[in-house]
């Protein structure tokens, strides 16, 4: 339906709603602050509209989608750090910062210390660990957004899974 | 051990999930705001159809918004509208200085050649100078430093008759 014309507009509005929760969601986990993950979550549809015509029937959708918000949030970030290439501005600390502030994080302690210890991950190993943990995604699925072999994944879960318990048990 | 640790264990024969990590609530750690996902779809439609419609204008001239094209056509046609303009004010000019010529300070720049001059030939001088070769009459009326009435009293009181120059 959503690739026909006349009901284009009609079924990427059913898309969005579908999507729009757990698209949010990946990113928010990923920038922290909401405004920023507005502009993302905002920016990811719109390549989803876009390019809409590449879209391969034989992959998921939402792994489609997936592959592009993790992509935007990648991006995102990367271009943050850039701009903070002054030695006394570290952009995890300013990450860090807004898990404190009260407006943009509402977890309890034990939540905060586990983003506190994501945040001291690599962004690709971080966005496998909340994949697998937070989305409960299966490898293959992980596998297929971001375009990394189920082994490779696995490793690196157990990786992150292993940094975050040293971490959460030496605070 | 609760469901989510079952999904765990049972699903790739994955890794223990440490005790820390089982502890962990992982729902609403991030506030949102209140309706936002209601406005969300009805947002993006509002800029997708926004960039729609720009890259529709964009593709409705491709070839004049490149600046190759667009640069020589806007200086062809500067050069061509200042070549108008240019010929036009010279033409101006040229018209201005032929109907600037004022008889009285003609004759008075140049005595010597109207001292003996007669009035006949004058009047000769006058029409073959004007474009007007069609109506002698009017090319002599059109100097505007003489009026009407004074070329009348002037053939008047030189006795000339004013018929002559419709015969010339």
């Amino acid at each position: 339906m959503i690739r026909g014309n006349e009901s284009r507009n009609y079924g990427f509005n059913l898309l969005v709603r579908q999507y729009q929760e757990r698209v949010y969601h990946l990113i928010r986990r990923m920038v922290i602050d909401h405004s920023d993950t507005d502009d993302l979550v905002q920016e990811t549809f719109i390549k989803v509209w876009q390019n809409m015509e590449s879209f391969r029937s034989d992959s998921k959708l939402f792994t489609w989608i997936y592959r592009i918000a993790t992509n935007e949030a990648l991006s995102f970030l990367n271009k943050k750090k850039r701009r903070f290439m002054l030695p006394l501005v570290d952009y995890d600390r300013v990450l860090e910062s807004k898990l404190s502030d009260g407006h943009s994080f509402s977890g309890d302690e034990i939540q905060k210390k586990l983003f506190k210890a994501l945040l001291t991950l690599p962004e690709k190993q971080r966005l496998v660990f909340q994949m697998k943990y937070f989305e409960e995604l299966k490898y293959d699925e992980i596998s297929e957004v971001l375009g990394t072999s189920v082994g490779a994944l696995k490793a690196s879960y157990h990786i992150a899974v292993k940094k975050i318990e040293e971490n959460l048990k030496t605070d | 051990m609760n469901e989510k640790n079952k999904t765990y264990n049972s699903e790739e024969n994955e890794m223990e999930i440490p005790e820390v990590l089982k502890n962990v609530n992982k729902s609403s750690l991030f506030p949102v705001p209140e309706k936002y996902f209601d406005g969300l779809p009805s947002k993006i439609q509002e800029r997708v159809f926004a960039k729609d419609q720009k890259s529709v204008r964009m593709r409705t001239f491709p070839g004049l918004v490149q600046k190759r094209i667009l640069i020589p056509v806007v200086s062809m046609f500067f050069i061509v509208a200042l070549f108008f303009i240019f010929n036009r004010d010279k033409g101006f000019n040229d018209e201005y200085q032929f109907t600037g010529i004022n008889l009285e300070e003609t004759m008075d720049q140049y005595p010597e050649f109207f001292e003996d001059m007669d009035e006949y030939t004058m009047i000769e001088v006058l029409i073959t100078s004007s474009d007007n070769m069609d109506d002698p009459a009017s090319a002599i009326w059109s100097d505007s430093s003489i009026t009407n009435q004074e070329i009348l009293d002037y053939f008047d009181e030189e006795n000339i008759d004013v018929e002559y120059l419709y015969n010339l």
